[in-house]
């Protein structure tokens, strides 16, 4: 009994630092709409700073903690709104996540290049040393201090959000930004103050973790933030009473567990399937935050398909032709062949890192790019391609490549099914949640990379070996052309204009009675289909692959740099797997003194999208198409920020403006420009450039 | 591989955990028992390494090139190369101290005349984690060997170094498949480690030192692991030796090897499981959090055993005062010691000439450089430097001190030591605990035949 009232106790510690976290997640998204994944990362750019005043200054205690939580935190945060959030009015969900994933990425490195991860940095709590004697247990002052910082951040916020003007007007600002605007409040200031109170909240959670476990480190610090998804889940990231119901569960549930769930006994076999190395359970104690997101998910009731509510973004598409893609194809298997005959050796390798890694960049384009759906795993899924064609492909089976793809695609679908009820948000930390599930209890089992390392052959076709890097480069750089060139042509079918269509109002989707279900469950099997052919590919150019390669964190400069690329576009992948090669294989060999800055620039290009939200092919072709129709006299095409976002549809199968409009109104949606119109002149002028 | 954060963690373990088999020498038949290294310092001379004489120097006799077999040789230098994964983004630096130590080495050993006077080029070859084959391929178009290395992809060796004609005396093995089993022949894999760590032998020893001085402490013993492949295998091996030599399981727990946002309940869990001998396998971050722990908790096991990759100033660094007591097993003379021990302490001195980190790793290297070193001096004075004389001579040392840097290993028959010193942390720094009256204490059951992971 002692021994349970003692892990009841630790629990209750653990979800009180689980509930301060996950607070500040949902003030920050209940109060800007931003769901911020860098929030575990500032938390642990907190407590590296804390330490360096305390530990590394000699500050006491009192005044450093003050210094981050009151002043350098919410200054953070006041500047990411100010200089960052502030600039995402009118981009897609996607859009705003990326530059949030960007900002983690950031926060990361930094933290990383000030405070290198290979030393060791003792943090002792506050008042350490002394306890409360609780009979079964010591309760450290530290431990007293967190679960008072639980209840108070509780309280507090109820009041700030319920008993303060400051805090209905936040609330105001998430509802409806106009009609708050309308009424005379100020949303930029509201936001401000959220994210300064989001930072601090942040910061807070940092420092007592990192307090409570009594040294510094990276990743534990910034993967925090998981743990807290699973608890801001519990209250549909809205309820903060829900939210603090679900930390504590968590805390408890991992606590009891460690005590009283043995997982060291291996399984051998799974309906009678012998594996030649057991799988272990080892992993699903830690997974239990994960696990515990997924099963929400699970049970979150779909959102309604709300008509109006969707805004015209001022993202476009562009649309080459397949023909174009086709001829690309073998432009680009003779400048790959170019390329590795000039720079033989490391460089060829190292660009066929990147361009592989371009071909899972491909697998979001119709994910993303089409259907404005959301995937935070394509490492994951590219894992999935690997490990199968390591296991199953020998020296290079090409039979074992399609069955490493149609295993990928048969993962999709499943991941899918429950995850694609539910939007944008929802589906990326579905994902999220689905890769660190791969990280933890999949790519780490020797059932599936035995001794953490499985050689991956380079496929083997009609008796030619692509096992020469230069001909492994031209395959790579040709797989990606094909595919590309299929993704362009399917733009143009039915089932690719289903998908744009989707992106631009799944109302009018319902409304014309397409099946969303059945049409997002089929762009995501595609998707996870291609990511595992890049997987399988990638893991035949590196050889041979380790658990590390395909982790959660992994995903995200992919993710990063596809839509830095222009997600919409087959050619933002390309660049962006060259983008990927330079900048963390190629420029950081060539120019070591700048590694660090390569290392932190993709972060920067990717919250720079939120100000240019196309991605950078999609700019320089419209550049250069302007520069062109300059040049020849003609009328220059719109500057795409003004293109419309279905504009693209028209001349397909016979799509007229008519047709536009007459969807438009049929979806409410022309009612805006109207609506817009109602406010002031100037106002009514940006919504209609806003589109 | 490139960036990214969970990475860290995992390369972390993964290096380490082969540190783990690596640097702490598993295995071993090999030598007798003598073991007590010189401790007065004799006069020096230039070349000289420990109780190596003559190691580097200029040309004695023989030095003529050989006709083939030797590529990156001439008449008055020797082409090395040298492999790493510093250049991982995920973690810069990482396994820096293999270079580290091959800098020195050879800015040493070049100072002194060369090997029989022929001079040293090392070039270092930065696989970054994941561009072994590359690098390697490089490697194979201009280095005679490679010396003193490790990388995270080294199973890859046979099919690009061993292929190409490269022969390998590296720093250490990271893959099961590249450090081989006991009584493997060097010859067949072209690969001599100066310090084995074959996957079928668990070195148990300072386990049972310890448990002697505290009787009982065996029947209570807890396993806290990373819930990693590398991990849970290392966990696997060390389980079956432990219970061969006689110790009880109580408890058997996997943390986060990325990391537990609480380790308290783990320390409440090894006292309601009365756990006495804590045998903890993963780094020196996770493991200060746990000793802290442990301390808050008030239970603290009244042995905490590590392996020798805990012999690390990260460890003392994140555990902080609650590190007092735990132990450290290694067949490594302890830095600490350099004073009584001039190979070690010669290590340290050409690190502060060239500079960079100070490791057991980097040690370990230090032994492959000199392995390397010795037999190709031998060959060179028969006139007959080629890999494959190397490689024979490789298969006639079966009693190996790197000149006095650490326990005799066997690099011809792939076994490791079976000498112990036992290290305890005191006053915040790692202090000799037994043997007092030698340098290690040695026992040919110290070292217990296992299972290999698969």
């Amino acid at each position: 009994m002692d021994q349970f009232l003692t892990f009841t106790i630790i629990g209750l510690v653990t979800g009180a630092l689980y509930a301060v976290a996950a607070s500040g997640l949902v003030v920050t998204y209940t109060t800007s709409g931003i769901f911020n994944f860098a929030h575990g990362a500032i938390g642990m750019f907190a407590a590296f700073t804390y330490w360096q005043l305390h530990v590394g200054w000699g500050w006491p205690a009192p005044l450093a903690a003050v210094v981050v939580m009151a002043v350098l935190a919410p200054a953070f945060g006041a500047a990411i709104e100010r200089t960052i959030v502030r600039g995402l009015e009118g981009v897609s969900e996607v859009t705003k996540l990326i530059v949030s994933v960007s900002l983690l990425f950031g926060v990361y490195q930094c933290a990383v290049v000030i405070w290198p991860p290979d030393v060791g940095r003792n943090l002792p709590g506050f008042f350490a040393g002394s306890s409360i004697d609780l009979g079964v247990y010591d309760l450290s002052y530290h431990e007293a201090i967190t679960i008072a910082a639980a209840v108070a951040t509780a309280v507090g916020l109820r009041f700030l959000l319920f008993g303060t003007r400051t805090g209905i007007a936040m609330r105001a600002v998430v509802d409806d930004r106009d009609l708050s605007r309308l009424n005379g409040a100020r949303p930029a200031r509201s936001s401000m103050t959220s994210w300064a109170l989001g930072c601090a909240l942040a910061a807070l959670a940092g420092i007592l973790l990192a307090g409570s476990q009594g040294s510094l480190s990276h990743i534990p610090l910034t993967l925090l933030v998981i743990n807290a998804y699973g608890a801001a889940m519990f209250g549909r990231l809205r309820s903060l009473p829900l939210t603090f119901v679900g930390a504590v569960v968590l805390g408890l549930a991992q606590s009891y567990a460690i005590g009283y769930i043995k997982l060291d006994t291996p399984v051998a076999s799974v309906l009678g399937h012998e594996f030649t190395r057991a799988l272990t359970l080892t992993g699903l104690r830690s997974a239990i935050p994960t696990i515990a997101l997924f099963v929400v998910l699970l049970f979150l009731p779909p959102l309604k398909v709300r008509a109006g509510t969707q805004q015209r973004s001022r993202e476009v598409i562009p649309a080459p032709g397949a023909r174009t893609w086709l001829l690309g194809t073998v432009v680009l298997g003779v400048v790959a062949f170019g390329f590795a005959t000039a720079f033989p050796g490391l460089r060829t390798f190292q660009m066929g890192q990147g361009l592989a890694l371009g071909i899972v960049m491909l697998s979001l384009v119709p994910l993303i790019g089409y259907a404005g759906q959301i995937s935070l795993a394509p490492m994951a899924f590219a894992g999935i391609g690997a490990v199968a064609m390591g296991n199953w492909g020998g020296d290079g089976n090409p039979a074992a490549l399609i069955a490493a793809v149609a295993l990928t695609a048969a993962v999709g679908a499943l991941v899918a099914l429950p995850a694609i009820r539910l939007q944008g948000l929802y589906l990326a930390l579905a994902t999220a949640a689905f890769a660190v599930l791969m990280d933890q209890l999949v790519f780490s089992q020797g059932t599936f990379i035995p001794n953490a390392n499985l050689p991956v052959g380079r496929l083997d076709l009609f008796g030619f070996s692509f096992d020469d890097d230069r001909a492994h480069l031209v395959l790579i750089c040709v797989v990606f052309g094909l595919v590309a060139t299929a993704l362009v042509w399917l733009r143009g079918r039915r089932f690719g204009r289903r998908l744009l269509a989707m992106k631009s109002s799944e109302a009018a989707c319902a409304t014309l009675g397409v099946n969303l279900t059945a049409t997002k469950l089929a762009v995501f099997t595609l998707s996870a289909g291609i990511a595992g052919l890049g997987g399988a590919l990638y893991g035949a150019q590196l050889n041979s692959i380790s658990p590390p390669t395909f982790a959660f964190l992994q995903s995200l400069p992919v993710v990063l740099l596809a839509v830095i690329g222009g997600i919409a576009a087959v050619g933002g992948a390309l660049f962006g797997g060259i983008l990927y090669s330079l900048t963390f294989l190629i420029l950081p060999d060539l120019v070591p003194a700048l590694r660090n800055v390569f290392a932190i620039a993709p972060a920067f290009a990717g919250i720079s999208l939120g100000r240019n939200p196309n991605g950078a092919v999609n700019e320089a072709v419209a550049g250069f198409q302007r520069r062109r129709a300059a040049k020849a006299g003609g009328p220059a095409p719109a500057p795409s920020g003004l293109d419309d976002t279905d504009l693209d549809l028209l001349g397909l199968d016979g799509f007229t403006a008519a047709d536009r409009m007459a969807l438009d109104r049929a979806t409410g949606l022309d009612d805006e420009p109207l609506y817009a119109s109602l406010r002031t002149p100037a106002g009514a002028a940006t919504m209609v450039t806003h589109g | 591989m490139k960036k990214l954060a969970g990475i860290v963690a995992v390369v972390a373990l993964v290096t380490v955990g082969c540190g783990d088999r690596g640097s702490d020498s598993s295995g071993g038949v090999a030598g007798g028992s003598s073991t007590t290294a010189p401790t007065t310092a004799p006069t020096a001379a230039a070349g000289d390494w420990g109780d190596l004489k003559g190691v580097c120097g200029a040309k004695e006799k023989g030095g003529e090139v050989a006709a083939d077999d030797n590529q990156g040789v001439s008449a008055d230098t020797i082409k090395l190369g040298t492999i790493a994964d510093p250049g991982f983004a995920g973690r810069l630096g990482l396994n820096q101290e293999l270079f580290d130590a091959g800098d020195a080495f050879v800015e040493w050993c070049n100072a002194a005349g060369g090997i029989n006077g022929k001079k040293l080029e090392l070039t270092k070859h930065d696989a970054a984690l994941s561009d072994y084959q590359p690098v390697m391929e490089d490697a194979c178009k201009t280095d005679f060997a490679m010396v003193g290395g490790g990388a995270l992809q080294d199973n890859l060796w046979p099919t690009v170094g061993a292929a190409c004609g490269l022969i390998d005396i590296p720093g250490f093995s990271v893959t099961a498949q590249k450090a081989g089993l006991a009584g493997e022949d060097p010859t067949a894999s072209r690969s001599v480690q100066p310090v084995p760590n074959p996957g079928d032998r668990y070195p148990v020893g300072p386990a049972q030192i310890i448990a002697d001085k505290y009787p009982g402490t065996e029947d209570h013993l807890g396993f806290l692991y990373g819930d990693f492949q590398t991990t849970i295998d290392q966990k696997v091996k060390e389980r079956q030796a432990f219970e061969k030599a006689g110790f009880t399981v109580v408890q058997d727990t996997a943390y986060n090897i990325g990391g537990e946002s609480n380790w308290k309940p783990f320390a409440t869990a090894l006292e309601s499981d009365g756990v006495t001998f804590m045998k903890f396998i993963g780094e020196g971050a996770n493991a200060g959090n746990l000793e802290q722990a442990m301390k808050q908790v008030g239970y603290v096991p009244k042995v905490r055993y590590y392996e020798t990759n805990f012999y690390d100033q990260t460890f003392l660094d994140a555990a902080g005062d609650a590190a007092e007591g735990a132990f450290i097993g290694t067949a490594y003379i302890p830095m600490e010691e350099a004073a009584d021990h001039p190979a070690t302490q010669l290590y340290l001195d050409n690190l502060d000439k060239t500079g960079g980190k100070k490791a057991v790793l980097g040690i370990q290297s230090t032994s492959a450089w000199l392995l390397f070193a010795t037999l190709a001096k031998a060959c060179d004075q028969d006139n007959d430097l080629t890999r494959d004389c190397i490689l024979k001579g490789a298969k006639k040392v079966t009693e190996w001190t790197g000149g006095g840097l650490h326990a005799p290993t066997s690099p011809a028959t792939n076994e490791g030591a079976q000498c112990f010193v036992v290290l305890q942390v005191k006053d915040g720094k790692f202090t000799r605990w037994t043997p007092t009256d030698e340098d290690f204490s040695c026992n040919p059951d110290y070292v217990v035949s296992v299972k290999p992971a698969s």
